[in-house]
């Protein structure tokens, strides 16, 4: 049974990303979209999303971490905001070219100067050019859907190219609303056949990853083998 | 025309200098994958300057010269067939030809 939570923008496009089953989120903090990292996160360390949660130093690192994680197959996610959208701006056409369906969250917001922090959509239209798929949200609900519908398309063998899924900052990154959250077997059923049957992912299962322990218990067993143990 | 500025762009002038022609070809070296004119940036530019000209000429844009390819005279002379059938046809069959590889198609 599809549910109804109250939800933020940001909220709703975490909550997207956790049922798309993500293998690799790459993060860097910049206002509005960080609330969608901030959720994402806490989905990662509570053990209800089994993904590599890399922070980037910076949003070039970010766009270069999952270009990787996508070449090697993996459904990746990532994001910004305003003046961390351009600084990532060279890595847009590499990942475009190689056709890989990264998806990147954009909550709008100006341009530097004078550092504002206002909605408009100056920062993902000055990228419309990259060979990206682009859309906007308009509501909580929509941003949801949007994320789902991306990975669909971008992920489908005949496009393969990488996604923008834009919401204006604040407006609807920050205003709760009522969003309609589907059963994850809906999800399941619905979006995920595509990555499957492309001849360039080495993914065996789109739904998860057949046959593999989950990545937490990789992870300790790897540390505990191993002489010295990390700090995390 | 050549357009020594695109911004801010002479829209005003474009619209003057244009008005009186009945096609005119829009020769480009950038694209924009997914765009409304299917790939000439400055078509769509061209194209707005032109919208309040009374008898506005038929528009369409020429890519030449994408990652530096070289952009010959025969070229031109394409062009100017493409734009002078689509005047004599009173409309243009696309918003986008690719200079140097259609012709190696056709």
């Amino acid at each position: 049974m599809a549910k109804e939570m109250t939800l933020s923008g940001c909220a709703a496009s975490a909550q997207a990303v956790k049922m798309a089953k993500v293998d690799v989120i790459c993060s860097y903090p910049i206002r509005p979209y960080t609330a969608a990292m901030m959720e994402l996160a806490k989905m990662v360390a509570e053990g209800e999303l089994d993904a590599e949660f890399i922070h980037g130093e910076g949003e070039h690192a970010q766009l270069s971490v999952v270009y990787g994680a996508s070449a090697a197959g993996a459904r990746t996610f990532t994001g910004s905001s305003g003046v961390g959208v351009t600084y990532a701006m060279e890595v847009y056409s590499p990942i475009s070219g190689a056709r890989l369906p990264v998806q990147m969250m954009i909550a709008d917001r100006a341009l530097d100067p004078p550092g504002d922090f206002g909605s408009e959509h100056t920062d993902a239209m000055s990228c419309r050019d990259q060979g990206w798929i682009m859309g906007w949200a308009e509501s909580p609900q929509e941003a949801f859907d949007n994320h789902l519908i991306n990975y669909r398309i971008g992920e489908d063998p005949r496009v393969m190219l990488p996604q923008f899924v834009c919401q204006d900052g604040y407006f609807v990154s920050h205003i709760p609303g009522k969003v309609l959250i589907p059963d994850q077997a809906q999800v399941d059923a619905t979006r995920l056949s595509s990555r499957n049957s492309s001849p360039t992912t080495r993914r065996s299962s789109s739904s998860s990853r057949a046959g593999m322990p989950p990545r937490r218990a990789m992870r300790s067993s790897i540390c505990e083998s191993g002489a010295s143990r990390p700090a995390w | 025309m050549k357009l020594r500025f695109v911004r801010p762009f002479p829209t005003t002038q474009v619209a003057e200098s244009l008005a009186k022609f009945k096609g005119v070809g829009v020769v480009e070296t950038s694209t924009s994958y997914g765009g409304s004119m299917r790939g000439g940036n400055l078509l769509v530019e061209v194209r707005a300057a032109l919208y309040d000209v009374p008898k506005r000429p038929l528009t369409t844009s020429f890519m030449a010269g994408l990652g530096g390819d070289a952009v010959t005279l025969k070229d031109f002379y394409w062009m100017a067939e493409i734009l002078t059938n689509a005047v004599k046809a009173g409309r243009v069959g696309k918003t986008v030809y690719w200079a140097g590889l259609e012709q190696a198609v056709a």
